[in-house]
């Protein structure tokens, strides 16, 4: 019965409706004209997608921020939005999120490790004043006296104070509400302490009329303190070793006041939940403050210093050593380079050695290095004798054995032994013997030698006017030429560089060509003869007359240079340019 | 976990210190109670899993020398109140604290425990008398500090008092 009415009025419009009556329909426009119309808008709002968005944007950030004040939810949401699109955005293009952290990470670096590296030098600086002075000393009788561990003694020594423990108390029960205690220290049962500190302070309130309403502030037993701070809810005390500057108080009040605000309702409310205080070590574990009494002034200038004199001692032996390893490395190569020296053996695993071999005739090696040099690095040597066949060597050799004059100069090209200068015939007849005998000799060159004709060159046989035989003067003057021409011949022979005798006859300007030709010429022959009677080698020596011509450029050498016969040194190859020969 | 301070008090040598000592964890020792007045020990107690710790403020006890400073009551969950059955007097002293304390505070939980029940025969509170208490609302337990009847049902009555205030 109830539905079929209910469903009446609902069809009763739709049928007049249906029946297009225009009366119904002014009728509701003037009934619900108004409604009908916001009603379309809001539609259309709705409806239309750029509409909604543009109405949705408008309170957006209102919107957020009522739910913020809420609850967590939008956050809650939008974590995973963020990491998701953070991932994407290092994923896709890590550029912008790395410009966008640059000027913050940079820095964070630097801090970090400038802070590291003070901390490692700062440390290294105690340890070697802690290890070193002698106030470490007196703390290492002091911990032996006392039976305490150094350990302990240091800390206590050095702390100018440091907070052991920390506890967050309600302030009305007196339950603990968060601790935090430092390393090393032994703590009674927390929440013991935490009502007895409360009831002392109650007790002394109690019982002197503390004019504070925030009652008692400190507590103080021999270096041990209890500094508290008092909320409106919750009460902060550190226990102290050691002398706590001012600005702890505050550092406490801080923390205490930062706590109140993070913990707000929780305080407020407190039923004993301790639940809402799970996450109070991170507020607490600040207030474990300590500060060293080594103070942090200044430069570690110990570990500068300690750091300092090894870098010069290492760079000082460093230096040292690399110089005395060069000058060595000189000296081996000075001795390897040195003719007629041998470095076999360069020993510096122990003491710098030299095992070598040296010729004879080699250059005393402490003269090649210098014996100040031998003594500054300690060098020490031995040499075996031998023979060396460098061409320096084999020429000095050459030198001591054939001990040519000083017209001549020894040299070497290769195995070959040259001689260049002028000698004596005996010299050149000897050397060319001895010089097979010379060890790294393979062959002997002497035709850069010249032969020395001596006496022979400005010898000569004067003759009277007309005269062409030997008077017992001339002969006399033959005779004591006699011994110089035999020692030439000898060596002309022996030389077999076709050396000959010129016998030169000579006349006087008067009186025919015809006939100072012949007449030179029988001169000449006169003393070849007489010559060749005494001895001399008939094929060494070669007559010929010249006339009056060819008064020889060293005519002046000649007392009389028109009636006599010279003697010139010549070979068969070349012929002379007159004369007819012997 | 929960938390609740609880405090003792009583005439003096009732057995409150006694009652708890074999119970508690304790870090001070006795002298407290002369000295401050008050010694602190704690309890935890595990009812349905859910873990309550009591911090026990065990008060001196009151006579004629020392009054019972208030102040440490402040913030208490609640409190047992001790007498001894053999000593009619401690629990006038009992009710008398009662009334000072929910003067001061306001009302408490509190449960009133008559201690040394193992001498029974001599108690000299009649039965009638903890009747008629018991008849005004009052929680009575008798407990024995000597061989432990009834010392466990004090903290767990307390213990199940955060889980109450919740159901509430």
């Amino acid at each position: 019965m109830t539905t079929a009415d209910s469903a009446q009025p609902a069809g009763r419009p739709a049928e007049a409706e249906r029946r297009g009556a225009p009366e119904w329909h002014r009728l509701r426009s003037l009934l619900f004209g108004r409604e009908r119309d916001s009603l379309e808008a809001l539609r259309a709002i709705v409806g239309d997608h750029n509409s909604l968005a543009r109405s949705v944007a408008s309170v957006l950030p209102e919107a957020a921020a009522i739910r913020v004040g809420q609850d967590d939810g939008l956050a809650r949401v939008l974590v995973p939005v963020i990491e998701d699109s953070l991932h994407r955005s290092v994923r896709e293009n890590p550029r912008p999120l790395v410009d966008a952290l640059y000027p913050l990470m940079g820095p964070a670096i630097r801090r970090s490790i400038a802070e590291t590296l003070a901390e490692m030098l700062q440390s290294f600086n105690d340890a070697v004043e802690q290890s070193l002075s002698f106030r470490a000393l007196r703390w290492r009788v002091d911990a032996w006296r006392t039976g305490r561990s150094y350990a302990d003694v240091v800390l206590l020594k050095t702390l100018v104070y440091r907070v052991e423990q920390g506890f967050l108390i309600h302030r009305d029960t007196g339950l603990l509400l968060g601790h935090c205690v430092a390393d090393q220290v032994v703590a009674q049962d927390p929440d013991m302490v935490s009502g007895m500190l409360t009831a002392i302070r109650d007790f002394i309130g109690d019982s002197f009329q503390v004019s504070s309403p925030e009652g008692v502030d400190t507590i103080r037993l021999g270096d041990l303190s209890v500094l508290v701070r008092v909320g409106p809810q919750a009460i902060l005390a550190a226990v102290v070793r050691g002398n706590a500057p001012s600005t702890l108080s505050l550092q406490l009040s801080e923390a205490l006041e930062s706590i109140h605000l993070s913990h707000a309702a929780a305080l407020a409310g407190f039923d004993g939940n301790m639940q809402r205080f799970a996450d109070l070590d991170a507020s607490l574990r600040p207030c474990l403050r300590s500060q060293s009494r080594a103070p942090e002034s200044g430069t570690p200038w110990r570990a500068y210093l300690i750091i300092g004199v090894l870098a010069a001692l290492i760079g000082g032996t460093a230096v040292v050593r690399h110089r005395a390893q060069a000058d060595w490395n000189t000296v081996i190569a000075e001795l390897r380079q040195e003719p007629g020296l041998t470095v076999i053996e360069a020993d510096t695993s122990g003491d710098r050695h030299i095992e070598g071999l040296r010729d004879p005739l080699a250059r005393d090696p402490l003269s090649v290095v210098g014996a100040e040099t031998i003594r500054r690095l300690g060098i020490t040597w031995h040499w075996k004798p031998y023979l060396s066949m460098e061409p320096a060597l084999t020429r000095l050799r050459a030198q001591q054995l054939l001990a040519p004059p000083a017209g001549v100069r020894l040299q070497t090209d290769g195995d070959v032994l040259r001689a260049t200068g002028v000698a004596s015939g005996a010299w050149l007849v000897e050397s060319r013997r001895r010089a097979t005998f010379v060890p790294g000799v393979r062959a002997y060159d002497d035709s850069g030698v010249r032969l020395d004709t001596g006496a022979i060159d400005t010898a000569a046989v004067y003759f009277e006017v007309g005269a062409d035989t030997l008077s017992p003067a001339r002969r006399a003057r033959l005779d004591s030429l006699l011994p110089t021409l035999v020692e030439f011949a000898s060596a002309a022979r022996e030389l077999q560089r076709g050396y000959l005798l010129d016998i030169v006859g000579r006349a006087d300007t008067p009186g025919t060509t015809e006939t100072n030709l012949r007449l030179s010429k029988s001169r000449a022959e006169a003393v070849r003869s007489y010559l060749v009677v005494h001895g001399l080698p008939a094929t060494l020596l070669r007559a010929r007359g010249v006339g009056a011509v060819e008064a020889a450029a060293n005519a002046h050498e000649y007392t009389d240079p028109d009636r006599r016969v010279d003697f010139h040194l010549a070979t068969t190859a070349a012929e002379p340019a007159h004369g007819d020969g012997a | 976990m929960m938390q609740i301070k609880l405090c003792m008090v009583g005439a003096f040598a009732v057995g409150k210190s006694s009652l708890v000592r074999r119970y508690v964890q304790s870090a001070f020792s006795e002298k407290y109670h002369t000295t401050v007045g008050v010694k602190i020990d704690k309890k935890d107690v595990t009812i349905d899993g859910a873990t309550t710790r009591m911090m026990l403020w065990d008060l001196a006890g009151e006579d004629a020398f020392c009054r019972l400073q208030t102040t440490y009551l402040r913030g208490s969950s609640g409190y047992i109140l001790v007498a001894d059955g053999t000593r009619a007097h401690t629990l006038d002293a009992a009710l008398e604290l009662h009334g000072r304390i929910e003067l001061e505070l306001g009302p408490l939980p509190f449960v009133l425990v008559i201690n040394k029940e193992d001498l029974a025969a001599e108690w000299t509170i009649p039965d009638e008398r903890i009747a008629a208490l018991e008849g005004r609302g009052i929680r009575v337990l008798r407990s024995s500090a000597k061989n432990g009847d009834g010392v466990e049902a004090i903290f767990a009555h307390f213990a199940r008092l955060p889980a109450e205030a919740c159901a509430e």
